[in-house]
């Protein structure tokens, strides 16, 4: 009967005993990654899932960001360390941005990866030849 | 994946009605009346009480007293090859606080019986 399915749905391990309240707490959670209060109370819940996935991609996407940042920051730091006081003048920072190696394409992921892979092997080579020279 | 949420249409009274569920239309049920923790309790009329909280969204103007006559209507001769008005209202109900619920989040719940 229609009435078992509902109460089947509802009696899993969290039983749900006040709906309002309970919905207060989604509706906190889902503004929490940008769901308007409108669109969470009057809007389609069929498209919560998909605040929810780009918020997620959002976050990866700024821990990628990040990571980056600090492949930009150590490149850096290990040239001036490598020409400082290294005094290896062929040490330099890239001529163009992580990525753009074939800009009239895009690279594919595996490209990209496997490119900063190739430039934090050649920080290494960098770092080895500053310690050598001293 | 679902994009869209289940609804109910049809014509009253040369009127397109939608009844669906919202967020906002599920606590105003609760706020009305409505116990979700008491749902196996009312098996008998709780095909008719998701049918009227169904109208909260878009049709709330119209009278409850007007919505179980419509009900009545509707499921004394609903067989329509979509089953039971009462089990496609389950579903949707269902369908609401499934998809609310469908979180990965690191909220955790406390829910009391």
């Amino acid at each position: 009967m229609e009435g078992d399915e509902v109460g089947t749905a509802l009696s899993n391990e969290e039983k749900i005993t006040n709906l309002g309240e309970w919905l207060d707490k989604f509706c906190d959670y889902y503004m929490a990654i940008g769901v308007s209060f409108d669109e969470f109370w009057y809007g389609d819940y069929c498209r919560l899932k998909y605040y929810e996935r780009a918020y997620f991609n959002k976050l990866k996407k700024r821990d990628y960001d990040m990571w980056l940042s600090g492949v930009y920051v150590y490149r850096a730091v290990s040239v001036a360390l490598a020409r400082g006081f290294g005094g290896d003048k062929r040490a330099e920072y890239p001529k163009q941005p992580l990525g753009y190696e074939k800009p009239e394409e895009q690279m594919s992921q595996k490209e990209l990866l496997a490119y900063i892979q190739q430039q934090l092997e050649e920080e290494a080579r960098n770092y080895a030849r500053t310690h050598r020279s001293k | 994946m679902k994009t869209e949420r289940t609804k109910i249409q049809f014509e009253w009274e040369g009127k397109p009605l939608t009844l669906e569920y919202t967020a906002d239309s599920l606590r105003k049920m609760e706020d009305r009346g409505f116990d979700v923790s008491e749902i196996d309790k009312h098996l008998l009329t709780i095909g008719e009480t998701l049918f009227c909280g169904a109208f909260i969204a878009h049709h709330d103007n119209i009278s409850e007293s007007k919505r179980r006559e419509l009900f009545r209507e509707i499921s004394a001769f609903a067989e329509d090859g979509e089953g039971k008005i009462e089990d496609t209202l389950a579903k949707m109900f269902q369908e609401a606080i499934e998809e609310i619920q469908s979180h990965r989040g690191n909220l955790k719940w406390r829910v009391t019986r």
